[in-house]
């Protein structure tokens, strides 16, 4: 917690996702990769917050281990993920310190890891889908490719509802079609991921996921490679979903432009650490001039070269067109 | 629409097609299976039909002829299709006995199928999945069943526990078991690493169902008929060239195998028309297997992209 500004922006409500101390290491051709070193974050209930940073920094890790979907060795090995509502409550790394102990600021895994990391992955499946829904990248690539639309999309919703019938699930999925706006519901229904563009498939994929109803969606970087309109469309669903639905969302992205609108709070990472937090409207009044970036706020130092970077690319974008 | 045979239906119209349309077209886009196929559903004909009745030697045998050895052009146009094959040294139908041999292998071959289905499958898809000591274990299980030389094992069972076609089969199964794990253990390695897989975790999926319904059931079966394919033919093989050996798997009944011994003595007398046709019956089944092997193989490669059109954004 000590990288958190003293004056919280927002006093945020009671937090339903924590995040503390997070380290996720891995061996890489012998050397010892430092992925995510220490990260700490926290969403409330029907918060948002951004996660931006650069290429690399491990806010895709951060996400992903939230849901124990961290690959390779030796993966997460420190730290607290406390998931709380009102009918769970749980810290998906608890017995951690007694799996890897520290040695020459390393962390080795210990006879109980094995064990551990399946404890770990059960706690996380009970989160899974219904506590926390994550959207990816690609949204082609994350459905199975030999299974129509439909089917994959039904198979969340029976995994939500394991009373529906094969029929009426296949009926909720077309309304939740229709509910991310896709026209033809029925004919995307049929087809297979290759077949559909990528804004169609990400919005398939909201879909799936919010047929879930998940308190917390994590969106990864989902606009990436689409087009503005699409972008554009995308955003507006997820804005949705919090409107609508009133999860939380933890926006994933490189892109600051997005972000305001979509959420109260930004954490901005570095390197495998949080390097500053601060509230959104604290971008409204950013403004350059010259080189120097103008702003009532006292940035970190990154945030700033993040801020000119996006800022000066704008400012060309807007020349160009 | 393309392969509407093997697809249940066409994604993009939503239709199935009539059976002769479907037909026609998996002829077009992949004739090794079509004609494999072709073959296979005649071998599984023959079995149902040397099921259901039961071997007539009256029927069999050629009456008010001596038995004929080569049939000539006018004994194909004069009797009857019973006939065609002409007849062995005691006089009865070729085709006859070949049909109701395709049976001796029903059986066997369904339990060797199980077999190496199920050692297989459990082997390849859980060494595939969570690696580690696991797949070091199958490793160490394949390599003592691979060690072992096919044929001499066999040869020693059946001179151990005496003639027995089922546990021929049971050999063969457990021999193919390596092959199908391996198969399958480097699909799934392979698999896992997949975004879809990582995604239907993060969906809540439990870990037995996308193992065993989506990367096995939906992304190996073509690779799992492949191997069951090879276990046939090896199986037929293995059954026919014991026999012939006089090893004996069958004392009585009638077998491809036990044909082929039958006609051994006549061999030397130059009546070589019976082996000659079972030979080749035997040959022809062979390469119907590995077409529609190499059939299965085509359309497990071209599953992935069939069917690649416009986009279907509205
Ligand atoms: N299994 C692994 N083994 C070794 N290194 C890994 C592994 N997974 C991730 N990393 C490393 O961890 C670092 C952080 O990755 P991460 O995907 O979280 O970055 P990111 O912030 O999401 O970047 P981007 O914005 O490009 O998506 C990367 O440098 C990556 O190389
Ligand atoms: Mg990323």
């Amino acid at each position: 917690m000590r990288e958190q500004p003293q004056t919280q922006p927002h006093p945020p409500p009671k937090p339903l996702l924590e995040v503390e101390q997070l380290k996720i290491h891995f061996r890489s051709r012998g050397r010892l990769v430092r992925a995510v070193d220490g990260v700490s974050f926290s969403v409330g209930s029907g918060e948002g917050i951004a996660v931006i940073g650069e290429s690399g920094s491990g806010k895709t890790l951060s996400a992903l281990a939230t849901l124990a979907l961290v690959g390779g060795e030796p993966g997460v090995v420190s730290g607290a993920i406390r998931y709380q509502d009102d009918t769970l409550q749980t810290n998906l790394l608890e017995g951690i310190e007694a799996c890897f102990r520290q040695e020459q600021g390393t962390y080795k895994p210990t006879w109980k890891a094995e064990g551990w990391r399946s404890a770990y992955r059960e706690r996380a499946t009970a989160l899974a889908g219904r506590k926390i829904g994550i959207i990816f990248q690609n949204p082609i690539s994350s459905q199975d490719p030999l299974w129509s639309v439909g089917r994959t999309l039904s198979e969340s919703i029976r995994l939500h509802n394991p009373k529906a019938t094969r029929k009426e699930a296949s009926q909720e999925a077309e309304h939740w079609l229709e509910r991310v706006h896709i026209k033809n519901p029925a004919g995307v229904m049929r087809s297979y991921p290759h077949q559909l563009s990528g804004g169609m498939c990400q919005r398939v994929m909201i879909a799936s996921t919010l047929a879930m109803h998940p308190r917390i969606i994590i969106a990864d970087e989902p606009t990436t490679g689409l087009d503005m309109t699409t972008k554009a469309q995308v955003l507006y669903l997820l804005h949705e979903a919090r409107e609508k639905y009133g999860s939380s969302l933890i926006f994933v992205t490189h892109e600051i432009g997005l972000i305001s609108g979509l959420t109260e709070r930004v954490v901005v990472m570095r390197r495998g650490h949080v390097v500053d937090q601060f509230a959104t409207s604290d971008l409204l009044d950013v403004k350059m001039r010259g080189e120097t970036l103008e702003t009532s706020h006292e940035f970190a130092e990154h945030t700033q070269d993040l801020l000119r970077c996006s800022l000066a690319l704008e400012e060309r974008r807007a020349r160009v067109l | 629409m393309s392969l509407a045979l093997v697809l249940p239906r066409c994604p993009a119209c939503g239709r199935f097609g009539t059976l002769f349309q479907r037909l026609h077209v998996l002829l077009r886009e992949n004739p090794h299976l079509f004609f494999g196929l072709a073959f296979v559903l005649l071998l599984l004909a023959s079995c149902l039909i040397g099921a259901l009745y039961p071997y007539d030697p009256v029927l069999a045998r050629m009456q008010g002829h001596p038995p004929l050895q080569v049939p000539s052009l006018l004994f194909w146009l004069n009797t009857d299709p019973r006939f065609w094959l002409g007849t062995d040294h005691s006089g009865q139908s070729l085709l006859i006995l070949l049909i109701k041999g395709t049976q001796a292998f029903f059986f066997p071959g369904i339990l060797a199928s199980l077999l190496a289905l199920f050692g297989g499958i459990s082997l390849g898809a859980f060494s595939g999945f969570y690696g580690g000591w696991i797949e070091q274990i199958g490793r160490y299980l394949s390599t003592l069943i691979n060690s072992f030389p096919n044929l001499i094992l066999v040869l020693l069972c059946t001179t151990v526990f005496g003639p027995n076609v089922y546990l021929i089969a049971a050999i063969v199964g457990i021999t193919f078991v390596p092959h199908i794990a391996e198969e399958i253990r480097r699909k799934v390695a392979q698999l896992k690493a997949e975004e879809f897989v990582m995604a239907a975790e993060a969906h809540g999926l439990q870990e037995r169902r996308i193992l065993f319904l989506h990367i096995v059931w939906l992304h190996c079966l073509p690779l799992i008929l492949r191997q069951l394919v090879f276990l046939w033919s090896a199986l037929i093989i293995l059954e026919t060239s014991l026999n012939y050996l006089g090893r004996g798997v069958l004392q009585k009944g009638i077998s491809w195998g036990k044909m082929l011994y039958d006609y051994r003595s006549g061999l030397f007398r130059g009546e070589i028309w019976s082996p000659l046709v079972v030979t080749l019956v035997v040959m022809l089944t062979m390469s119907g297997l590995y077409l529609f092997a190499e059939g299965l193989q085509r359309w497990s490669q071209g599953k992935g992209v069939l069917h690649q059109e416009q986009p279907l954004d509205s």
